[in-house]
């Protein structure tokens, strides 16, 4: 640069003027509409602190986020819970599809207990236990759901963005018209024609997952592209990197970053999905409990129980904010070295 | 400009081409054989069966059918409904209104809860405001909207009676009340994401060169944000608005139904439940294409919003 | 003091952070008459933008704070002054143009709007008067077909042309002070001639305070009256552009000149750049904050901060040493003129 042969002497991480002198010693600008998480310390003050890694690095700055480790543990706990459900959730508190039709009557509607701590729903059954198989549906699909469109989205993303012209345009028209579907009209249309038999939990989380694709394939294409143009991928090639290690050392790990966030995020989303099919009748099949159909059927009992309404939903509320708020810890903590 | 606007329509027709080959691929090839999702659960003689086929264009090659269906979608006929014989283009007719009321009003919502939210949270930065705001968006944007439409339902329709929570009208209620609840629903979550992406446009304008020089050039604070600002910051935030607006025209499935509002969403929903596929698949195409003209007015007035893209670059010198 | 126009007086200006206090500027004083120019000089992170950006009163004053010291325009104090005062000051009598144009130009906007909005805010003109003045102005700075330039927006200017329309914008009121950040450091080599030629001719035309904030010791050269060099937010050396250039008296501008990259050197020799990284502002070296890359440096000079003294009329300078006779310059380049 002309500036340099004139004399400044260039100096590196405190190479600040005006007011971005404040910025760099902390005061830093929350740039998203995203919860405020506590900021990162600036880099020359992790002392003692020797791992210089990117995903290391991004480790420790996670771990001191605080809102971003309760919702791990959040969405542990449900894992947790969803997992072992079967081995203590019947054996306290009721089963969850099974009902008694003689003690059906008299259990109906009871109001919260330690027996039933969020009361029992018009067929008697205990709701927190259904709540808990409701998450096994819901995790479930959520994950296998976003697991679908990563592997799609991954494939064709990646080779759209490596093979470039052609081949580019023609995926990145498909993943247009993909984009084009209003979500769940989409997934309503193909679930709809769906005969009864085949009814399950596959065709739940293909269809959404199939819907998500192209998101993540941009995400990924975009991410690569940018990765290709940094100039330490110049630096490498021009160090004797040969197209294989340029791909799998030096631009896969740096492309990889916003897809993990997205993905993460996407698990919410997808959850969000499969509540909506399900209180719309066209996700499992009906006596499966997943917290979309109980709120469908508790809507008439609402005056009775609004329990059987209201605990399915904030299980849903907890469980996507807790994806999001993780999603955005991820991003958070790789987003120093995201930024450009 | 121009180029930009070509552009954009011809990336459009592969795309209309393709949503409208998979519709037809779904709506007739998919569900296994169509005479006999049309003629119900009757059995029917060979025949007659044959004759139906003949009827309904089957017995030609896909191509052919293709080019049949897009000739009926130009001509307005989506089919006629199994369980009440009318037309479908007809039964939309009658309830798109209704639905473009809903939207108009959600939208109107949108805008004004969600910039000034947006805005208040940006410039209130920190405080009770920006917290408020922010946790509001968030809880918001992960809860489903169905649940909160049940919430608000029961807390104003059921406890404490001043809403109406069901249909377009009524004797109890003036119209206009009945907008209420089911607009407030369907705007909630877009109006949470219009306020979190105003609030970030505006905190990333606020740090951007032109506005230190706004200053400099001696301009008090509120031209700098209205005038300089604002006129950035909202570029997204209205190509984003404009964008929901299409998603809200179509249909809305899920507070339609739960309001039971009389619109496209729950008229589709219904005959889901009827399996009257001609009234589905009518419905799901209708509002496919206008989700799809919406976007690329939507594409196109972003031209006329930012002015590098309506000119491009003449730099010389 | 009839043609002073500003005088900075001791300015002490810190930034309150979460890692500690960043003292931007600390310890600023100069003087700057009517038609006068006075080069700023310093490294990237020296104070020189913050102290012009003090003086305007556009920083935020949490986290920044103002310690001590006072800047006055024309006799009254700008630190004290009302909002809407200073406002009527920025854009009409003190104007500032910046680094980049390209992004200190809204993109929404016109050109000619750009440059009409200071006339219709300030001067009370119509928004039609306002943008046929902003055609005259283009034209003043060398912008050909200014008329349907005018009508452009910033994206269809090149980045000489936009530093030209922001010169052009500053001058719009005709200012009795126009402050310069680093005007020529975002554009290539031969366009920064070009502007530096424009500033100067302006300058003749009207009369133009300038405050030229730069770290081109050859822009310095060319265009200043007066020199003031920066290091850790404080003066180290000031004085005419002659005195500072031909008879340096501080170790840091004699690193400065010495790491310039000079064509007319009889010894040809690798580049000899000062040792070292400016301090961080949180943790400037106590005393002298030039001591630890300074080759001459003493013990004394770790504990004892030097004040700017007086060498001869008009040349002060910040070392301890800055004053004895036989403390000479060890470099062998000169000046390249007394050989």
């Amino acid at each position: 640069m002309a500036a340099r042969l004139k004399g400044e002497v260039v100096s590196n991480k405190n190479n600040i003027d005006t007011v971005d002198m404040a910025e760099s010693h902390g005061v830093k600008e929350y740039r998203s509409g995203m919860p405020a998480t506590p900021p990162s310390e600036p880099y020359e003050q992790d002392a003692g602190h020797e791992n210089r890694t990117l995903w290391g690095d991004a480790l420790y700055r996670l771990r001191r986020n605080k809102l971003a480790i309760i919702a791990l543990v959040w969405l542990l706990l449900v894992g947790v819970a969803a997992v072992t459900a079967d081995l203590w959730v019947p054996q306290t508190f009721g089963s969850p599809t099974f009902f008694d039709t003689a003690k059906a009557s008299t259990e109906r509607f009871l109001s919260p207990s330690l027996q039933h701590p969020m009361g029992t729903d018009d067929f008697g059954r205990d709701v927190f236990s259904r709540v808990i198989y409701g998450s096994r549906v819901s995790l479930s699909v959520g994950i296998l759901a976003v697991g679908v469109s990563l592997v799609i989205g991954l494939f064709l993303g990646s080779i759209s963005a490596y093979y470039g012209k052609f081949l580019d345009t023609v995926i990145m028209r498909i993943a247009d018209i993909f984009l084009a579907f209003p979500y769940i009209l989409f997934a309503i249309l193909l679930l709809s024609i769906l005969p009864d038999q085949y009814r399950g939990i596959i065709p739940v989380f293909l269809t959404i997952g199939i819907l998500g694709w192209p998101s993540i394939a941009r995400v990924f294409r975009s991410s690569i592209l940018s990765v290709k143009q940094n100039d330490y991928v110049d630096a490498a090639r021009a160090l004797g990197a040969g197209d294989a290690r340029l791909m799998m050392r030096h631009i896969l790990p740096n492309a990889i970053a916003p897809i993990v966030v997205y993905a993460t995020m996407s698990v919410g989303g997808a959850i969000l999905t499969e509540a909506a099919l399900s209180f719309l009748g066209l996700g499992l099949p009906p006596g499966v409990p997943s917290w979309g159909a109980m709120i469908q059927d508790g809507q008439e009992y609402l005056t009775s129980n609004p329990g059987v309404v209201v605990w399915p939903g904030l299980a849903i509320l907890s469980t996507v904010l807790a994806f999001t708020l993780l999603g955005d810890g991820i991003r958070d903590a790789l987003d120093v070295k995201l930024k450009d | 400009m121009l180029r930009y606007i070509l552009k954009r329509l011809v990336q459009f027709i592969p795309v209309f081409f393709g949503v409208t080959l998979i519709l037809f691929m779904i709506t007739t090839v998919l569900p296994g054989d169509p005479v006999a999702l049309r003629a119900g659960e009757k059995k029917l003689p060979p025949a007659v069966y044959q004759e139906m086929r003949h009827a309904f264009g089957l017995d030609k090659p896909w191509y052919v059918q293709y080019v049949d269906y897009l000739g009926n979608l130009a001509k307005g006929d989506l089919g006629t409904s199994i369980s009440s014989g009318r037309r479908v283009s007809d039964i939309f007719k009658e309830t798109y209104p209704y639905t473009a009321r809903l939207a108009s009003a959600a939208i109107i919502i949108e805008i004004i809860a969600g910039i000034g939210a947006g805005l208040v949270s940006a410039l209130k930065r920190y405080t009770f405001w920006d917290t408020l705001v922010t946790l509001t968006t968030s809880i918001l944007v992960a809860l489903p909207v169905f649940w909160l439409g049940i919430m608000l339902q029961y807390l104003f329709g059921v406890k404490l009676q001043i809403l109406p929570i069901s249909g377009a009208s009524s004797a109890r209620f003036p119209e206009i009340l009945h907008l209420v609840l089911p607009a407030v629903t369907l705007a909630s979550v877009s109006t949470a994401y219009a306020a979190r992406i105003m609030r970030s446009q505006l905190l990333e304008v606020s740090g951007q060169d032109y506005v230190r020089t706004a200053f400099a050039k001696g301009l008090s604070p509120s031209r700098v944000l209205w005038r300089h600002e604002m006129k950035n910051a909202l570029i997204p935030v209205v190509t984003f608005v404009g964008l929901d607006f299409g998603a809200m025209l179509s249909g809305a499935i899920l507070t339609e139904t739960i309001f039971n509002w009389p619109g496209v969403g729950f008229t589709i929903y219904r005959a889901i439940g009827q399996r009257d596929f001609p009234v589905v698949f009518g419905g799901v195409t209708l509002v496919l294409i206008v989700v799809l003209v919406v976007n690329l007015l939507v594409d196109v007035s972003y031209a006329f919003l930012d002015p590098r893209i309506r000119y491009g670059s003449k730099a010389e010198g | 003091m009839s043609g002073e126009l500003l005088r900075v007086d001791d300015l002490k200006m810190y930034f309150y952070t979460r890692d500690g206090v960043v003292k931007a500027v600390d310890g600023v004083s100069y003087t700057l008459n009517k038609g006068e120019t006075l080069g700023v000089v310093g490294e990237s992170g020296s104070g020189k933008s913050v102290t012009a950006l003090t003086m305007m009163r556009l920083v935020p004053m949490p986290p920044g704070k103002v310690e001590s010291g006072d800047v006055f325009f024309k006799g009254e104090s700008i630190l004290s002054m009302k909002e809407d005062k200073i406002r009527a000051i920025r854009g009409d009598r003190i104007a500032m143009i910046f680094q980049d144009p390209m992004t200190s130009l809204n993109p929404v906007y016109r050109i000619g709007h750009q440059l009409a909005e200071p006339l219709v805010i300030h001067k009370g003109m119509s928004w039609k008067d306002a943008e046929a003045r902003a055609v005259e102005l283009l034209e003043m700075v060398g912008i050909p077909n200014p008329a349907s330039r005018a009508r452009d927006y910033p994206h269809q200017f090149s980045g000489g042309m936009r530093q030209r329309a922001m010169i052009a914008m500053a001058l719009a009121c005709d200012p009795d002070i126009l402050i310069a950040d680093e005007p020529t450091t975002a554009l290539d080599v031969t366009i920064q001639a070009q502007i530096i030629e424009l500033m100067q001719e302006l300058q003749e035309r009207t009369g133009t305070a300038i405050i030229m904030i730069t770290h081109d010791l050859g822009v310095v050269a060319d265009v200043a009256n007066n020199v003031m060099v920066m290091y850790a937010g404080r003066p180290v050396e000031y004085g005419t552009t002659e005195q500072v250039f031909y008879n340096p008296r501080h170790p840091y501008t004699w690193g400065l000149m010495d790491s310039l990259p000079r064509q007319d050197l009889t010894k040809k020799g690798a580049l000899s750049p000062i040792d070292g990284q400016p301090p961080s502002l949180v943790d400037v070296p106590t005393g002298c904050a030039f001591h630890p890359r300074c080759p001459y440096a003493k013990d004394v000079c770790k504990t004892r901060n030097p004040e700017l003294v007086m060498l001869e009329k008009g040349h002060s300078s910040a070392c301890l040493f800055a004053g004895d006779s036989d403390f000479v310059r060890k470099s062998a380049v000169s000046t390249g003129r007394s050989e």
